[in-house]
């Protein structure tokens, strides 16, 4: 029997029995691609995980969970720690260290997490604008590429900040941002995020607002009390939610600056000695804040991940062997019931090897199938996990 | 044969070094460091201090304020990509506290004095002919540099933070220092004298920008809200002969910039002899900072009552 002979009649007979065929072909895909798939993923969360880590020498935060700390900064997830002082931020700056980024990611605009933080932030992560220009002024912001693609949104629209809670009436005050430019994109949350200047996610916080001038006569009906120059408004004052040119010098800060909120603040060293320097500020339980290395709480985040996805692979290993097992188990069941087939090749003059042959042509064109699916699965997996880890992190 | 081809390739060596020259020279250029600032006086000690190596960006219109200039996004974009940002602070260009600007290079000039800082308690809104915004000198009162001790501080603070980013220029802005603060001195020390022979009687002054120059030099200035340029109507003479039957014996009255010919017969017919002490807010038609600053000194040594 020859060689095409012998892959015709596999087919042939693969072809005669599709669900069967299928069954198997998607059973040991599965089984193949599942503990690929956790290998792919962890391995990938962990290299995207150390890389943006990397990138993040060291971060300035309140105390608390340092793993809390560095996911709030580095992936803008919700944030559970108290805030820091502004007065913090300006403390580092004022030691020189090196190049200091504030980060505040407390407010969202539906689901994109905003960023209060300063120009240092582009150059530090490499974004520059794409579309449009950079932020000049309060109430501007620019976007992440994919939330741009995502919403149509392009420079010139207005994005506006949710409210923390519908009903909280008298909480955050939604502001309509003016969306300046578009970032190019990093593949990195920064993608999927608004930036803006920190003093607008102040404005977004109540703390700094505009309003209808109050010694205008118009706004007669607004003003509660009037003592020399000094005039006190009522709940009626027309507040502004949105910065334009008419309004922006109307726009003022109220309270002490330096107690302003913020998340974090990124600190790039400018050598080593300034590291060591800026950590051993930041040691003594005197200290107000801590001064964490992102990439050591990302090693323990991933390190507890490896240990998880090791217990999973063994499940999936001993999975796999009785899926295998199965599988053989169907392979000998059906070479017995063609058993007579094979008596009749033989008749007409096939040899032992040829039927042999005939068999295991069968088995590896469901084996290799298997495997070629299972190989594209994640290889589609893994150029999905990095959007896919910034997910399920929030 | 041999000479048209040494010729030629004499020609294209030639052509190719001057276009490689070009090329090293557009890198330099488009590398050479940039200082933004937002008044005159501060481009003024940024050019004393760095204009060898430096491109001073002072985008503010020539007929306006620049404490009342409103800079435009595209000016702002540019200010973002300089090197240093230097404020004037003191609430001076308050634009800049809504602006997004670089917090590592913006360097408030004032800070080392923040705490002697003259705080107005009157806020009148007004306007001025040449510069429609209807503003007001209420809050902190913002020619720092007219206290020519302070100017110096001014001046040193920017010394410093352009030593820090450019450390290989470091000596030479060190040394352009020393000589502004020389120059700085001098006028301290001149002024100061100048208006002693004024026997320290009280001035009235066209417009509230004297606060610094009023204590540096123990003058009583008694401010107005005019303009040299404005009409002077019943209401504002009404205002002045108020200050004059307040104050009786002032014989001087001070303009910030030349006024018009008008008004000198009108307020000598009124007691009043007119000079121009000019705050150098922005950049002037002729000269520079140092000369405006003299020219001031001139004119109020002319005033003393030991030439007259």
């Amino acid at each position: 029997m020859r060689a095409g002979g012998i892959a015709y009649l596999s087919w042939k007979h693969l072809s005669y029995r599709p669900l069967r065929t299928l069954t198997l072909v998607a059973a040991i895909a599965l089984t193949i691609y599942l503990p690929l798939a956790l290998y792919v993923f962890t391995s990938e969360s962990t290299r995207i995980l150390q890389e943006r880590a990397r990138s993040t020498p060291l971060l300035l935060g309140p105390k608390g969970s340092s793993l809390d700390l560095t996911l709030n900064a580095l992936y803008f997830t919700s944030q559970e720690l108290p805030s820091l002082k502004h007065l913090a931020y300006t403390k580092l700056a004022k030691e020189r260290f090196g190049t200091t980024i504030p980060i505040h990611a407390r407010f969202h605009a539906k689901e994109a997490p905003i960023i209060g933080t300063s120009l240092a932030y582009f150059d530090a992560r490499t974004l520059p604008v794409a579309e449009g220009r950079m932020i000049t002024r309060l109430g501007d912001c620019v976007i992440g590429a994919r939330l741009a693609r995502r919403n149509d949104l392009h420079p010139g629209d207005r994005i506006t900040s949710s409210p923390e809670n519908v009903f909280d009436l008298a909480g955050v005050y939604p502001l309509r941002m003016r969306i300046t430019g578009i970032l190019a994109a990093n593949h990195t949350p920064d993608d999927d995020a608004v930036f803006a200047d920190l003093k607008t996610t102040w404005v977004i916080e109540g703390l700094a607002h505009g309003h209808q001038d109050l010694a205008n006569p118009t706004a007669a009906d607004a003003v509660r009390k009037r003592e020399g120059n000094s005039i006190q408004a009522n709940a009626s004052v027309v507040e502004f939610n949105e910065v334009t040119e008419n309004n922006i010098a109307s726009f003022h800060f109220h309270g002490d600056p330096e107690h302003y909120p913020l998340s974090s603040v990124i600190l790039i060293p400018k050598d080593k000695k300034s590291r060591a320097l800026a950590l051993g500020a930041y040691q003594g339980p005197s200290s107000s804040g801590q001064l964490v290395i992102p990439l050591d709480a990302v090693t323990q985040l991933t390190e507890t991940l490896f240990a998880t996805s090791k217990m999973t692979f063994a499940a999936f290993l001993l999975l796999g062997l009785t899926a295998f097992a199965l599988a053989a188990l169907v392979f000998l069941l059906s070479f017995r019931l063609r058993e007579r087939e094979m008596q009749t090749y033989a008749k007409i003059g096939a040899r032992t090897a040829s039927l042999v042959m005939l068999k295991s042509t069968e088995v590896a064109i469901v084996l290799i199938s298997g495997i070629v699916l299972a190989l594209l699965s994640a290889a589609i997996t893994k150029s999905f996990s990095a959007g896919l880890l910034p997910q399920l992190l929030n | 044969m041999n000479t048209r081809f040494l010729l030629a390739t004499c020609t294209l060596s030639f052509l190719f070094s001057c276009g490689a020259k070009r090329k090293s020279t557009e890198i330099e250029s488009a590398h050479k460091p940039t200082i933004a600032v937002v008044n005159y006086p501060l481009a003024y000690f940024a050019e004393r201090l760095a204009g060898e190596f430096a491109t001073i960006i002072f985008d503010a219109p020539s007929d306006l304020d620049p404490a009342f200039w409103e800079p435009t996004d595209e000016q702002i974009v540019r200010m973002q990509q300089a090197d240093l940002i230097l404020l004037n602070g003191a609430n001076y260009a308050q634009w800049a506290a809504t602006a997004s600007l670089p917090f590592e290079s913006t360097v408030d000039t004032s800070s080392s004095f923040e705490k002697s800082f003259i705080t107005i308690e009157s806020a009148i809104k007004h306007t001025h002919l040449k510069e429609g915004a209807e503003h007001s000198h209420g809050g902190t009162a913002f020619t720092t540099w007219m206290d020519f001790r302070q100017a110096g501080m001014q001046a040193t603070t920017i010394a410093t933070a352009i030593g820090a980013d450019f450390p290989d220029q470091k000596d030479a802005v060190m040394k352009n220092l020393a000589a502004l603060l020389t120059d700085l001195k001098e006028l301290h020390t001149v002024t100061a004298k100048v208006v002693s022979n004024l026997n320290h009687a009280p001035v009235i002054a066209s417009h509230p920008s004297y606060q610094y120059w009023e204590r540096a030099y123990r003058l009583e200035i008694l401010s107005l809200l005019w303009d040299s340029e404005m009409e002077l109507g019943t209401e504002a003479i009404a205002d002045l002969k108020k200050v004059q039957e307040a104050n009786p014996g002032v014989k001087y009255f001070i303009w910030d910039s030349e006024p018009l010919p008008a008004h000198l017969e009108k307020l000598k017919t009124m007691g009043l002899t007119c000079v121009v002490v000019s705050s150098c807010s922005n950049r002037p038609a002729s000269g520079d900072f140092l000369s405006v600053m003299r020219a001031n000194i001139e004119a109020l040594a002319k005033l003393s009552p030991e030439r007259s």
